[in-house]
């Protein structure tokens, strides 16, 4: 399916929750272009308070905003409709949990918004706040977009589904992610700022330029993740350089010194409905199996996660690791998010895993632990220990 | 970003890390990338090697070279003390002297015994005062393997241990040392023990300083979580033993290597004959690895295999849509093509496997040596947890308490107190656990035995038993549409199911709504479901000529045993309406008219040709090849002796048949005493040899109505990539002799297969064999025929107890069909159904013959749920079972998310045998740990959420108010706060 399907709304046969999005994407793919343009009016903000003038308004910032709040409460009806398709809260499958995964960027971005007050601080700030909103809208549209890629049929929730704990496990943990996300996007523009800085600047060594291309380049969906990223900020750096306005040393250290501060701020509002989530499947395992932890690799993988976050608010807290080394951390971290988000299915020990609810064509083997062994029962009569009910 | 705005005021959540900390921990990066000179002037050069050794040369306060000797020898002894203490373990409990991981890991825990005493003996007054990642590694991963072993050396003591605490209570803990002793005696590796004690004693005495300086390094914690971020992971990235197997379980080495000998010189082409429980782990272990490997040499799917659809797919598909809904059509799309890459994609991580076969085959055997592949429950790995909790409980207490306490620690306090009880509870789950399967059936005597990890050979006692009062699963409500007209007989494929509940919409049938848009020409809504439903004699309406929709029918009064029934017979094609039985099968019996029969295979004018003969011929077989032809199930007939060639150079022959399967005599063929055609019909089943493309070679038996793949039992078959259904043809296979009843100009008749035709007069007996008695009540031409379908309120439920899930009766349905929906046309009709054939109350034909509904509860898939009343007894002294009063039935129900305890035990449903209505597969647990670590885990959020989210409201607030403070304050105190 091409992107422009994404966007077609008139066409037959949608499904109520399949329309509401395509309305989602309309609405991101305007508001990725308002976050642009609210982007350049805080950058001759900037420049005329520099200048000693009168800054203005900014109206595009305002407009942006007010379209992040459309695109959630759409996206939102859009859910809801899906929980009446198919009957129970939508994160059975993969393309409905990827929906979910996209609302709860917007719900992410707009906590931020509000947490960070980077608008407040200044202009300079201000624009990062913009990117982030833009990269996310463009995020929300690619994550719609690769859900036209899966399955959308109705599949009915197994017994060890139908829990109390399924919509919050799931919905802390994706909105966990989100952040977390939304921080790991920060790595990333960070790293995509550094390496054209030592590009088009100078300062740095090849080794690292080569480390940091490397590190860029191989994650897994690097060309939907990092590519477009690196490619964009190229371009924007390359346009300075052309208006040879590109920043001092000074100023690309304070550029890196906020965007320290804002990816551990994303990180701060995640880290805790990540913990939370993680342990709600624990308590919902042990309501289900009597087995708390059952060393299910999806299980390892979300703990792993977690561990590399730890690693990273040891290293801050107590090491006073800032820049470079803490956003590779802090990287890393996204980076296990995303493969245990998306790529769990092909690590070795997933094969037999508990989890895979969501892979298409896959069936549950959740409650199901004994059955091979049933066949043994049939074959074999119990142990008799008592005659009273003969 | 200089916009005139200092960052530095944004008010920061975080701690500024303190200062003194930060320069003597975490010196400035600068200085950091700098080498950190060692006690002897010698860089460290941040190699963890070096710095080991180096510290080890502190340590003992003797030369660098002399340190490496020493360790040497160490190693050596120590490897020579192991295997002793191996050669008398040997002679004392018989163990194999072969296995290549208890001799390693004997010889680091020999080394461990030997390192210890000497080094407590050699250690100087004075302690390493510079540490680093390196060194810290260097040190953990040696303290580490020295854990390891003592957990080796140990791990006798400890089952043994395990099995006398079975049903002795506390108690049996102080038993078990004189047990041990008298039973199997002391021993060199309880020497061996307390030497290590002894040891170890003096040692951390000695340390009692160092010790907490050590493991409240910033290098120590963030190392500790690293290794065990890094053993978990090992634990993701090599497949482990089946988590819910016995945790001493290992992979029999010896065997793995007897097979792989014979397997090398096979050409790695055929398993050998002895398969072993290794080899199969081996094979799933090859598997996921060649699966993970293939995927991360094709980054971003380049070169992978990618197939499209054929044009007549895409027909297929069209029509599909078009029946059954755009999304349903794109789904299957998706499904197709993802079946059709797969397939290829499956090839060639076979081919990549079969390249790769030693290098995979030694991966394993690293694996199974180091214990990768049970890495959670191998004593290296509590080694680990042990040193991460002793680290977090040094960090924990540090200071005064009142520190502990104030808003800046309590969070970090709070969520390593969390993680110390979580440890804490996860060693105890670990000491204790025990997990099993108890098998219950409903009407058997109560059981106190279960198969401990689902072994039979591990029969565990409980000290009580448990009986099955109500054991009940409940499918989802769901309905099948079939389209009856030319277009749709095209498709091949089944027709997709859709669950119900109350107020669902269904649309179908795209047509065109004249603007150049679609419309669904079938609407279908759930008015009504309820667990309950009566079913009565249909409502029979006859029809005038030329009137259209009507069906010819048979009401005919069936007395069998004693019993007399109504029992009406449609003239539908016999799929739709399945023929009369008697209880000895002597007879079948179908109802047809020529030309009305809507759904009917062809019009046939000759009563005789509905009586097929086709030698062998016994049901229908839906084959569908994963990623082969066009990946949708086919239909094929099912004919003894005939081969069918499958998509992708698959073959299939149908080798034996019965109808009457018993699990316990047929094997690889039915071994039935009686011929196909006299055996009675209760369990149909086919044998089918399926060739592969490569030769592979499978003999499946196949049982109507039961899908392998829906009971995930799919993966274990050797061609797992064919999936068959079968269903057995009540009508065209071998049984019983056939009678028709058949509408013509003369009326109604009876034709038997022989060509005999008797005239049917209302009221007598027909001419059938056996001793049911048939008399036709009435007969007519045409007939509308709804089944008088009533659906019955929910019994009120009395103290929470849900009585209607464990009705096995008929469940009901009320659907508002409406033709034409939207349109002046538009015809509505409320249609009750039962999820019971009687009065063919399952089915509903559309009045203009187009569809015809089929409303069922679905269990070709995991069902809506399982429920089970336990009973619990206790002995008596005259060694009987009394019950023990635990309540009413909804304080003794389990369901999958809702456990029955009792004294300590924790059973939950995790089995049910589709075969066995009556059996429910109760999971057993004795974990006396799951509260300590659930405390833990709260309490880790719990200090999550403090440190992460309030802690910094907190001092924001804090620092409004004092700047709201110091505003109001004259400008001189501000000033000097200022400076």
């Amino acid at each position: 399916m091409n992107w422009i399907t994404s966007l077609d709304v008139t066409a037959d046969g949608l499904l109520a929750s399949t329309l509401w999005l395509r309305v989602t994407n309309v609405l991101c793919l305007v508001g990725a272009g308002l976050a642009v343009l609210a982007g350049l009016r805080h950058l001759r903000q900037r420049k005329a308070v520099q200048a000693g003038r009168e800054a203005g308004r900014n109206l595009w910032s305002g407009s942006a905003l007010l379209v992040l709040g459309l695109a959630l409460l759409v996206e939102f009806i859009s859910i809801w409709n899906r929980a009446v398709e198919v009957n129970h809260f939508p994160s059975q499958t993969m393309s409905e949990v990827l929906v979910m995964f996209s609302f709860s960027l917007l719900v992410s971005m707009l906590v931020l918004h509000f947490a960070l007050k980077l608008e407040r601080i200044g202009h300079g700030w201000a624009i990062v706040d913009d990117a982030l909103l833009a990269v996310v809208f463009l995020g929300v549209l690619a994550t719609n977009h690769y859900t036209t890629t899966l399955s959308t049929a109705q599949r009915d929730l197994p017994p060890a589904l139908q829990s109390y704990w399924f919509a919050p496990h799931l919905s802390a943990l994706i909105f966990s992610y989100a952040t977390l996300g939304i921080a790991g996007l920060v790595c990333i523009i960070y790293f995509a700022m550094r390496f054209w800085s030592g590009v088009f600047v100078g300062g740095k060594s090849v080794g690292s330029q080569l480390v940091v291309l490397a590190g860029l380049c191989l994650i897994p969906f690097a060309q939907i993740v990092t590519f477009p990223i690196l490619i964009a900020v190229g371009i924007v750096f390359l346009a300075l350089k052309l208006l040879d306005s590109l920043p001092a040393a000074k100023e690309m250290a304070a550029t890196e010194k906020t965007m320290d501060q804002v990816s551990y701020r994303a990180f701060s509002v995640g880290i805790p409905f990540l913990t939370a989530g993680l342990f709600m499947g624990a308590f919902w395992a042990q309501e289900a199996w009597a087995n708390y932890w059952g060393w299910d690799s999806k299980e390892n993988s979300a703990l792993i996660t977690w561990l590399i976050y730890v690693i990273y608010v040891h290293l801050r807290m107590l090491g006073g690791y800032r820049g470079e080394k803490a956003m590779a951390v802090l990287g890393g971290g996204a980076l296990s998010v995303f493969l245990t988000f998306q790529i769990f299915g092909y690590l070795p020990d997933s094969q037999k895993s508990l989890h895979r609810y969501t892979d298409d064509g896959v069936t549950p083997t959740e409650g199901m632990q004994g059955q091979r062994v049933s066949d043994e029962s049939a074959r074999r009569e119990p142990a008799v220990v008592g005659d009273e009910r003969r | 970003m200089d916009d005139g705005t200092n960052p530095s005021s944004m008010t920061s959540p975080e701690p500024t890390p303190h200062p003194a900390k930060e320069s003597r921990v975490t010196p400035e990066p600068s200085n950091r990338s700098a080498p950190d000179p060692g006690a002897y002037g010698r860089p460290l050069e941040g190699r963890w090697v070096s710095g080991t050794a180096l510290w080890a040369a502190e340590t003992c306060g003797v030369s660098l070279v002399l340190a490496r000797v020493g360790f040497v020898l160490l190693a050596l002894g120590g490897l020579a003390l192991a295997t002793a203490v191996l050669i008398f373990d040997t002679a004392l409990f018989g163990a194999p002297l072969s296995d290549p991981a208890r001799i390693t890991f004997a010889g680091l825990g020999g080394l461990g015994i030997l390192a210890y005493p000497m080094l407590s003996l050699l250690l100087p007054s004075r302690a390493r005062s510079h540490w680093d990642f390196g060194s810290v590694v260097g040190a953990l991963l040696l303290l580490t393997f020295l854990g390891h072993g003592i957990g080796a050396l140990i791990q006798p003591y400890w089952e043994f241990a395990k099995a006398a605490r079975q049903g002795g209570g506390a108690s049996a803990w102080l038993r078990w040392p004189a047990a041990y002793q008298s039973e199997v005696g002391f021993g060199a590796r309880g020497f061996a023990i307390l030497l290590f004690v002894a040891a170890t004693l003096p040692l951390v005495w000695m340390l009692r300083r160092e010790l907490p300086k050590f493991f409240r390094s910033m290098y120590v914690g963030v190392s500790l979580v690293t290794l065990s971020l890094l053993a978990i992971g090992l634990g993701v990235l090599v497949p482990q033993i089946d988590g819910f197997e016995d945790p001493t379980a290992r992979v029999d080495m010896e065997a793995e290597y007897r097979d792989f000998q014979a397997f090398q010189r096979d050409g790695y082409q055929k398993l050998p004959a002895s398969l072993q429980d290794g080899h199969e782990q081996y094979q799933a272990f090859r598997w996921a690895e060649g699966y993970f490997l293939y995927h991360l040499l094709h980054l971003y799917g380049i070169g992978m295999p990618k197939e499209g659809l054929t044009p007549r797919m895409q027909e297929g598909l069209e029509v599909f849509g078009k029946k059954y809904g755009l999304e349903e059509r794109d789904n299957r799309e998706k499904q197709m093509l993802a079946a059709f890459s797969g397939r290829e994609k499956v090839n060639e991580i076979g081919a990549f496997i079969h390249r790769n076969e030693p290098a995979f085959w030694r991966f394993f055997q690293l694996s199974t040596a180091l214990e990768w592949n049970r890495t959670y429950k191998s004593a290296w790995f509590t080694a680990l947890m042990t040193l991460l909790f002793t680290a977090i409980a040094f960090n924990t207490f540090k200071g005064k308490p009142r520190q502990w306490f104030s808003i800046h620690k309590f969070g970090y306090f709070t969520v390593h107190t969390g993680m110390m009880i979580l440890l804490l509870g996860g060693f105890w789950s670990k000491l204790h656990t025990d997990r099993g399967i108890l098998h219950l059936h409903l009407d058997m005597p109560p059981q106190d035995t279960y198969w401990g990890h689902y072994d039979p050979a591990k029969e565990r006692s409980m000290p009580f038993a448990l009986g099955l009062d109500h054991f009940a699963r409940q499918d989802w409500p769901s309905l099948e549409v079939q389209f009856l007209d030319d277009e749709a007989q095209s498709l091949t494929s089944r027709p997709p199911t859709h669950t119900l509940w109350k107020g669902r919409p269904i649309e179908l049938d795209l047509v065109d709504d004249g603007a150049g848009g679609l419309r669904p020409r079938v609407r279908i809504e759930v008015v009504d479901l309820s667990d309950r439903a009566q079913v009565r004699r249909p409502v029979v309406r006859e029809l005038g000529a030329g009137q259209p929709g009507g069906l010819a029918l048979a009401a005919l009064v069936v007395a069998d045993a004693g019993r007399e029934r109504e029992v009406y017979l449609p003239a539908v094609a016999y799929d739709l309406s399945p023929p009369i039985y008697d209880a000895d099968h002597s007879f079948r019996l179908v109802a047809m008219n020529a030309g009305v029969a809507p759904g009917g295979d062809e019009m046939q004018d000759d009563p005789l040709q509905w009586f097929p003969s086709l030698p062998g011929y016994v049901g229908g077989l839906e084959v569908r090849v994963v990623g082969a032809g066009d990946g949708a199930p086919h239909t094929l007939a099912a004919t003894l002796g005939q081969t069918t060639e499958l998509p992708g150079g698959y073959s299939m022959t149908v080798v034996d048949a019965t109808a009457d399967l018993d699990v316990k005599r047929d094997k690889r063929r039915s071994a039935h005493p009686l011929p196909l055609e006299e055996q009675p019909l209760r369990g149909p089943a086919v044998w089918l040899d399926l060739v592969g493309p490569d030769g592979r070679e499978e003999r499946r038996a196949v049982v109507q109505g039961i899908s392998a793949k829906d009971l995930g039992a799919q993966a274990s078959f050797t061609l797992a990539e064919i999936e068959v259904r079968f269903d057995w043809d009540e009508w065209g296979a071998p049984g019983a002799p056939r009678y028709l009843l058949w509408w013509s100009d003369a009326g109604c008749e009876l034709i038997a297969e022989t060509g005999e035709r008797t005239p049917v007069e209302l009221g007598t007996e027909l001419p059938l064999p056996g001793n049911m008695v048939v008399r036709p009540s009435a007969t007519y031409e045409s007939a509308t025929f709804v089944a008088d379908v009533t659906l019955l309120p929910p019994v009120e439920a009395v103290d929470g107890w849900d009585a209607d899930f464990y009705h096995r009766g008929a469940r009901g349905v009320v659907l508002e069909v409406t033709l034409d929906p939207g349109t002046a046309a538009a015809t509505t009709h409320v249609v009750p159904m039962a999820s019971t054939d009687e009065f063919n109350a399952d089915r509903w034909v559309a009045p203009d013959s187009s569809f015809v509904m089929r409303f069922f509860e679905n269990d070709r898939m995991l069902p809506f749920e399982w429920r089970s009343v336990l009973q619990v007894y206790e002995q008596e002294d005259s060694g009987g079972w009394k019950p023990v009063d635990l309540g009413p039935e909804p304080a003794r129900e389990i369901r999958v998310n809702d456990y029955f305890k009792y004294k300590g035990y924790r059973f939950f449903q995790t089995n049910a045998n589709p075969e066995d209505p009556a059996y429910s597969g109760i999971g057993v647990v004795y974990d006396p740990g799951i509260p300590i670590v659930l405390v833990g885990m709260y309490t880790v959020i719990a200090g999550t959420v403090i440190t992460f989210l309030i802690r910094p409201i907190v001092l924001a607030r804090r620092e409004r108010r004092k700047l709201a403070t110091l505003a109001r304050k004259p400008a001189k105190a501000a000033a000097e706060t200022t400076a």
